[in-house]
């Protein structure tokens, strides 16, 4: 793609040229695929984990999300969070200028270490932030052991 | 007489890319434009609603979100998400009628509104 297009009659240099640029750059510095922004992609959530003594805890930003589009599956010592955000009809509409938001599934597995007590777990969702509590199992929380005189 | 169309030139909202200053992150956000409006969506997640600032000066909107201090307890064992608070500032066209902005923020998704003023609306001509 060239970076300065050739202009159409009537068409002002300095605006098109300076937008043209700007999305050449936006789609080399940024994602791939923008060109298709509802398609089938699938994108990854950014995740912390964070340990206590009691539990693991995991944050997942997934903002404009509805929980009940939010699926978490526990299996073993793994926590997948994975989900579909769809494209809303009001904005079919209209003409896109800019789309940068991720659309279509996504899907985040994280390994905890030593894995987790997968009855209790539990999750709430605020703000767009998804948390998910991983209590530790007995044997994973540590114990300090006496020394005991002879 | 010209009849002037709607072109991606003209448009009511034009957003000014601006490098991290290291204290704000820039989130992502949605532009679309309808006959009536401009509508950006920005993504803040971990904002509460009582944490967006929305600001017009001169004929710049500049959108601030402060992630809630939840106090997360605990040692980290890997962080992908952002530590910053946001903003993004965008510069807005003559289209746009500033007195006439609206927001809601649900779920960390802050969806603003701007309407256009009438002149800027396309009105179709009918032919007698």
């Amino acid at each position: 793609m060239a970076l300065i297009r050739r202009l159409n009659s009537g068409e002002v240099a300095p605006w098109s040229a300076l937008r043209d640029m700007e999305t050449y750059f936006n789609r080399f510095l940024g994602d791939i695929g923008n060109d298709f922004p509802f398609g089938d992609r699938t994108w990854t959530p950014a995740v912390d984990l964070r340990e206590t003594e009691d539990e693991y805890i995991v944050h997942a930003d997934l903002p404009g999300m509805k929980k009940e589009d939010i699926d978490i599956e526990v299996v073993e010592d793994v926590v997948t969070i994975k989900g579909e955000r769809k494209q809303e009809s009001e904005q079919k509409s209209g003409n896109f200028h800019r789309v940068e938001r991720n659309y279509g599934s996504f899907l985040r597995a994280v390994e905890i270490p030593g894995g987790f007590a997968a009855d209790n777990v539990t999750a709430t969702f605020d703000n767009g932030v998804l948390e998910v509590k991983l209590p530790k199992r007995d044997e994973q929380k540590p114990r300090s052991i006496k020394v005991q005189a002879n | 007489m010209t009849t002037q169309t709607m072109t991606p030139e003209r448009t009511a909202a034009r957003s000014v890319t601006q490098q991290t200053n290291g204290q704000y992150i820039l989130p992502r956000v949605n532009i679309y434009e309808t006959n009536e409006d401009v509508s950006i969506e920005a993504e803040l997640p971990g904002v509460p609603k009582s944490g967006v600032d929305i600001e017009v000066k001169d004929r710049e909107l500049i959108v601030t979100g402060k992630r809630a201090q939840n106090g997360e307890t605990g040692s980290l064992r890997f962080r992908e998400r952002p530590v910053a608070n946001y903003r993004r500032t965008f510069t807005l066209g003559r289209a746009v009628d500033t007195d006439k902005i609206d927001a809601t923020m649900e779920n960390g998704l802050l969806k603003i509104r701007l309407h256009k003023a009438d002149e800027a609306k396309t009105r179709k001509i009918a032919i007698n």
